[in-house]
């Protein structure tokens, strides 16, 4: 669970790094991803591997028709107005949903089947394992792709200053573009992830504030701490229901929170939160 | 001054079919649409305070409710307080809460954090309401909250709540109106425009936002007391991140910091949808689509498309230049 | 002699850039003192910290020998410091005069409890406000309708806003960060009037301005500021033979006119 937080968290620290955005319809977006791999499995037929694939690269098309359309035309219109167009988005998709896919939850297998394996005398099932290497894999490709290729690191550039990244040559708008379409591809895979623990259906599309806890505890604007905020909020909440309550199970992830919220809003990677004159 | 005539003339015309409204309404469904439309009314007006006037992401609106209707309905049914008591101490006390939850979120947090604050707040309202059970009975709901009554006057059915529901709205949408025009509401808008600027100017920041906050909870937790006599029946469920969606998407699309605007959100997502039933399925489609559209083309809402040009010119120009400033 | 505004050693460090390097400034009440000094000179950092905008790094500042420094922006404003912004900050979609009301904000004393129960206070105070809006307005040279929107107004009206809604606060010192920027000759001569006028009526002056021609002509005393230390003061022929001085701006580009962001 944790590192659907973490995926989910991540692709909205992205946005936020490099277009300075909040995007309120993440969710909905991981929500989206699911479908759209459930849809690739049942209509097309594809083999596991390939319906993965396949939703990746039409989520990132998704996420490039998201960006022209909800935060384009706002570019200089600052966080409000992109925060109500992408909550416009997510009230769109959420019920979009239902009437390309109807009402029903669908059914999205595990991509490692439902076998258990015993371990220290645990039994884990095989799809955590497998979430967890994926997301590990994912984790390198991801700092691989950032420090290492053109794109990656012209990405980074903007994020990092986008007018002098702009005079070096870059091309900020498509950059950003670049951005929403990996964040949206993440989506796809959280969505891939989250499809068998919760049934495709749009409740998944709450997990946005989960993946909202998890980047303000990791430090809103750093990508280790979407990560590390995600996986401490997954565990916190499969510790806490575990352990102390699980009527409060949701509770666990937001009182984290709003602790942080209130002793130490930078999150564990904190960047300073005071705004520049 | 004849245009001031025609606007009087209209405010005096709109009155008086409001006030006869229910003679020529005969379905008591429909009058419980209307009556469902002032509540979010109230509640978008609330919302108005908080980020309209102010600037500040709230979605605690939705918390506020809850909290506003439980208070109402646990006092009326464990203790039998009367109607007039129950819908102030709700609203005093939601704004108490309000209060208590600005003062250490609204303290230098960006304008983000407040965002993810308040959708914090609304999940962990709900859950209270869901496992307290010792006080809140639950996820089964408390029924059987009394129906308002006055001393003599009763408001058993729908058409008679009307009245309660209409002259709330008045008041309160009266209310936004004066606070606007204050010297109040002239801090608050100047901590919208640029809230820096403002506190240069000798503004306290601080202190309007969480009064704007404390507001817009009052608001909040009226229209909940208003909301739990009028159904009966409240449960945990009901106050959901989604209505809180609703709520903004009322005001985003009737016109957001204009004292019309919530009227107008408010009244075309209730009626809408009514006569859109036979497309049930597209109406929170059309909702999402529009709140975008507004969001890009129209940021001031519909009532904003009744303003001077030069005005939407200004927003515009506005909003451009905020992100322009930091270049 | 008392100083109107006295600061001693003030400094502000971003990360390891030195700003603003101890500073000590003495502003006689009735003067007006230019801030010089080639771009990232620590001129407008100066005046964020007198004005509170940031927290000092260290040293003190003294409004009336009576220290500020701990006191937050607003109190400040209250205590009869205003100021201008180099970029523009004026509050776009509110109405002009509506810019001024809230410059008279620590001024006047309505809550919402008064506007509610319709005390007379508040109906008097509104109207008192209005019709002060409408005098500075005249005073600054604003000829516009009072209802105008802020941000549809040209740019040296929209200065000529800020410097009004900054005397609506009827401040004891005024900072004016780059008034005269782009402005065009007529605006600027007006702009060197104005700020004359604004002297006039007893509010002490601190006003950055690239433009030379005006400082020189307007200025009683200027200081001036390089790598965010003070290397001159005196009155404007001193500064102009200062070796010092000329140093500093050799190799800048010609200051006139450069007009920032």
């Amino acid at each position: 669970m944790g590192f659907v937080y973490a995926l989910s968290a991540m692709g909205i620290v992205l946005i936020y790094r490099t277009a300075g955005v909040v995007n309120f319809a993440q969710g909905s977006l991981v929500m989206l991803g699911a479908y759209v791999a459930t849809s690739c499995i049942e209509t097309l037929k594809l083999p596991m591997i390939g319906a993965i694939i396949a939703a990746v690269i039409i989520m990132a098309g998704v996420g490039a028709v998201f960006q022209r359309v909800a935060y384009y035309p706002l570019r200089y219109a600052g966080i409000i107005p992109v925060v109500i167009s992408t909550i416009g988005v997510s009230v769109f998709l959420n019920n979009g949903v239902y009437v390309i896919w109807g009402t029903y939850p669908k059914f999205l297998p595990p991509i490692a089947g439902s076998g258990t394996i015993t371990i220290f005398g645990t039994s884990i099932p095989l799809q955590n394992i497998a979430i967890a290497l994926m997301a590990v894999a994912l984790l390198f490709f991801q700092a691989y792709f950032f420090n290492k290729t053109w794109l990656g690191k012209k990405m980074q550039a903007v994020a990092q200053h986008q007018d002098t990244a702009a005079l070096m040559g870059i091309k900020v708008s498509r950059m950003i573009t670049f951005t929403f379409m990996y964040s949206t591809a993440l989506a796809a895979i959280a969505g891939i992830f989250a499809g068998p623990i919760f049934f495709v259906s749009p409740g998944i599309a709450q997990i946005l504030s989960k993946a909202f806890a998890a980047s303000v505890v990791g430090g809103f604007g750093s990508v280790p701490g979407a990560v590390v905020g995600g996986i401490f909020v997954g565990l916190v909440e499969t510790f806490g229901a575990y352990f102390i309550s699980s009527a409060y199970r949701d509770a666990w992830a937001f009182g984290l929170l709003i602790l942080f919220l209130l002793f130490r809003p930078q999150g564990i990677f904190g960047e300073p939160i005071s705004e520049k004159v | 001054m004849a245009p001031k005539n025609a606007k009087t003339f209209t405010l005096i015309a709109a009155g008086v079919v409001l006030l006869f409204l229910p003679k020529f309404i005969p379905s008591n469904y429909q009058m419980t649409v209307i009556n469902l439309g002032g509540i979010y009314m109230i509640l978008a007006a609330g919302l108005n305070v908080i980020l309209g006037f102010t600037g500040l992401m709230s979605f605690t609106q939705v918390a506020f409710w809850g909290i506003g209707s439980y208070t109402a309905g646990l006092l009326a049914v464990e203790h039998g307080f009367p109607f007039l008591l129950t819908v102030p101490a709700a609203a005093f006390l939601t704004a108490a809460v309000g209060f208590l939850l600005g003062l250490p979120s609204l303290r230098k947090l960006k304008k983000f954090y407040l965002a993810v604050t308040t959708i914090g707040f609304v999940h962990i309202t709900r859950l209270i309401l869901e496992n307290w059970t010792s006080l809140t009975r639950g996820a089964d709901g408390l029924p059987g909250i009394p129906k308002p009554a006055i001393g003599p006057l009763r408001f058993d059915t729908m058409h008679e709540f009307y009245y309660i529901t209409l002259i709330s709205c008045f008041l309160l949408i009266w209310l936004t109106a004066v606070i606007k025009n204050s010297r109040v509401g002239r801090a608050m808008q100047a901590i919208r425009e640029d809230d820096l600027a403002a506190e240069v100017m000798g503004v306290n920041v601080f202190k309007y936002k969480v009064l704007a906050f404390t507001i817009s909870a009052f608001y909040g937790g009226l229209g909940g007391a208003l909301y739990a006599h009028l159904v009966g029946y409240i449960s945990p469920d009901i106050f959901t991140f989604e209505e809180a969606v609703t709520v903004l998407c009322m005001l985003m699309i009737g016109g957001s910091g204009l004292i019309a605007g919530p009227v107008v959100g408010a009244t075309l997502l209730t009626v809408i949808p009514e006569w859109l039933r036979f497309m049930q399925e597209y109406n929170a489609i059309i909702y999402g689509a529009a709140v975008v559209v507004m969001a890009v083309y129209m940021p001031t809402g519909l009532v904003g498309l009744t303003q001077p040009y030069w005005r939407r010119l200004a927003v515009l120009f506005s909003s451009a230049k905020k992100n322009g400033g930091t270049g | 002699m008392t100083h109107i505004l006295e600061t001693k050693a003030i400094t502000k460090r971003f990360g390891g850039l030195v700003a603003v390097d101890s500073v000590d400034l003495q502003v006689s009440k009735g003067e007006i003192r230019g801030l010089i000094g080639p771009n990232g000179s620590g001129k407008s950092t100066l005046l964020n910290l007198i004005s509170g905008v940031y927290p000092l790094d260290g040293g003190d500042i003294f409004l009336n020998g009576e220290s500020v420094s701990k006191l937050s922006p607003h109190e400040r404003a209250e205590k009869g410091i205003a100021r201008t912004f180099q970029n523009n900050r004026l509050f776009p979609s509110l109405s002009i005069l509506d810019n001024i009301m809230v410059g008279m904000h620590a001024r006047t004393k309505s809550e919402l409890h008064h506007t509610l129960f319709r005390h007379k206070m508040t109906k008097l105070e509104e109207e008192s406000c209005r019709k002060k809006a409408l005098d500075i307005m005249k005073f600054v040279g604003l000829k516009r309708g009072a209802d105008y929107t802020a941000g549809a107004l040209p740019h040296g009206e929209r200065r000529l806003l800020e410097i009004a809604r900054g005397l609506a606060l009827e401040p004891q010192i005024i900072l004016l960060d780059e008034p005269a920027t782009g402005m065009n000759p007529a605006e600027k001569e007006w702009m060197i009037e104005l700020t004359r006028n604004i002297r006039n009526t007893g509010i002490t002056v601190i006003l950055i301005e690239h433009n030379m021609r005006v400082v020189m002509e307007v200025c009683d005393r200027i200081t001036v500021l390089n790598f965010g230390r003070k290397i001159a003061e005196g009155n404007p022929q001193e500064i102009q033979t200062n070796p010092e001085v000329i140093e500093a701006y050799l190799g800048e580009e010609e200051p006139e006119d450069v007009i920032a962001g």
